[in-house]
Formats: C-alpha cells, sequence, structure tokens
C-alpha cells in the first residue's frame, strides 16, 4: 500500500484504476487510459476535482483501465489520503 | 416496504464488479465492506462504497454490508456510509441485544434518509436471544441466520 515516499491504490483490473503517488519537486499528473485521449481529459478533470483544496507535492501517475468515474474519484481519494498520511511524523495513522 | 429477495454481493475491493452486479437481475447488489474486504485495505473500500452511492444517488437496490462490530471498522463504516443514503444494511455479528442498541442508534443518528437493516444471526448468543434482539429495533426488517 505505501512504502517510503510512494503509495497506491486501486488495481490493473478491468474496469478499476491504479492510483500511484510519488515525492516529485512540484505537483504532477500522468494519466494514461486503454480507453484514449477522451478519457484521459475526463480523468483530469475527476483529479482537479478531488485536488481542489487538497495539497499535493508529488507526481500522480493514473493508470486506467476503464473505470468508471465514481471509481476513479473514490481511487484518487485514497491514493491522497494516504499520502498525507505517509507525510505526517511517524506513529501518525495510515487510515 | 419491499425486502429484497434476491441479494447479489459484491466486494467494494473490486469496484468493476459492482457495476457488473448493478447490470444482473437481482432485487439489490450488497456493497460488502467485511469479508471480501483485506484488512489494510478497508479505507478504500470505504471510498468505493461513498462515491458509488454518491454517484448513482438514492436506490432501493443498494445495499452495504458493513463490518462486525469486534472488528473496530464499523463505527468508521457507519459514520462515512450512511450519511450517502444505502437503502439498507447487512449487520453482522452482533450478539447482544445491548450491543445492537449501540449500533442502532448510530444508524439512526447518520442515516440521511430512513434505512432498512438485515440482522446476520451468526452465533449461538444471537439465536438463543433473538426475541430480544429485535425488541425496540423497527429498522429491523430480515433476519438471515448462517450456522458457523
Amino acid at each position: 500500500m505505501s512504502a517510503g515516499t510512494e503509495v497506491t491504490s486501486g488495481s490493473w483490473l478491468s474496469g478499476d484504476v491504479s492510483v500511484k503517488i510519488t515525492a516529485h519537486p512540484r505537483p504532477s499528473i500522468m494519466i494514461i487510459s486503454q480507453v484514449g485521449e477522451f478519457a484521459e481529459r475526463e480523468i483530469r478533470r475527476i483529479v482537479v476535482d478531488v485536488l481542489a483544496g487538497r495539497r499535493v507535492q508529488g507526481l500522480i501517475e493514473i493508470q486506467d483501465n476503464a473505470a468508471a468515474d465514481w471509481v476513479v474519484r473514490a481511487r484518487l481519494i485514497t491514493a491522497v489520503r494516504r499520502w498525507n498520511a505517509a507525510q505526517k511524523p511517524e506513529g501518525a495513522s495510515q487510515k | 416496504m419491499i425486502v429484497p429477495k434476491i441479494l447479489l454481493y459484491a466486494s467494494a475491493a473490486k469496484p468493476a464488479y459492482i457495476e457488473h452486479a448493478l447490470n444482473a437481475d437481482a432485487d439489490a447488489v450488497v456493497v460488502d465492506l467485511e469479508d471480501s474486504v483485506p484488512a489494510d485495505e478497508k479505507d478504500s473500500a470505504r471510498d468505493v462504497a461513498v462515491e458509488l452511492l454518491t454517484a448513482k444517488g438514492r436506490s432501493d437496490r443498494l445495499w452495504v454490508r458493513v463490518n462486525v462490530p469486534s472488528s473496530g471498522e464499523l463505527e468508521e463504516d457507519l459514520r462515512q456510509v450512511l450519511p450517502h443514503g444505502a437503502a439498507g444494511i447487512r449487520l453482522p455479528g452482533i450478539r447482544t441485544h445491548d450491543e445492537l442498541d449501540a449500533v442502532m442508534a448510530a444508524v439512526r443518528g447518520l442515516s440521511a434518509t430512513p434505512i432498512r437493516v438485515e440482522l446476520m444471526i451468526e452465533n449461538q448468543q444471537a439465536l438463543d436471544g433473538i426475541h430480544e434482539l429485535l425488541r425496540d429495533n423497527p429498522e429491523i426488517v430480515a433476519l438471515c441466520h448462517r450456522r458457523q
């Protein structure tokens, strides 16, 4: 789930999406979707929406395998929470 | 009041299966937060349930099976999921009337809309005290029994 400066959520299963956040000098987003550019634009819109008000100083990598919008949102929210928990001092909850 | 007869379980750890389940000819889909979800994915499973309920809106077909009281996950399950309008919850692992009362108080306080509860009778203590368990809890619309 998390190791040092990397957290993940989701999976590579069909209909799911894999999200990985790693340390990076500035906030960045990389999206790859098997469905194509339209899906990548939609996912970028969801990312911007989910990240509104949440600061993530890292690279967000998203590998989409034809996930529904609500699945993308759920996986992103999980990853961002895990990332923020991983940035807290040792002993803080990961949930 | 309609109590679903055919319930199709889909793990919240595998959200794609939930979409497939919703397209099946079942009375309701039960999004499972319990046995099918690994311990380190409980937080992710709750996010899946919340985003599903938010996206689909209020539906009589969307139920959630929460974790047992002794798991330490039930309070968070209820706190996160209930405000988003599940039609009902399946409640496993209850043993006593006092335990059930505490859960039902949380359910009433957190539900955005009237909610139905199916009580899963999974231990001898609950079976022996079943009449007492049902007292004063009108939200319980069905029982199911699993012999262990």
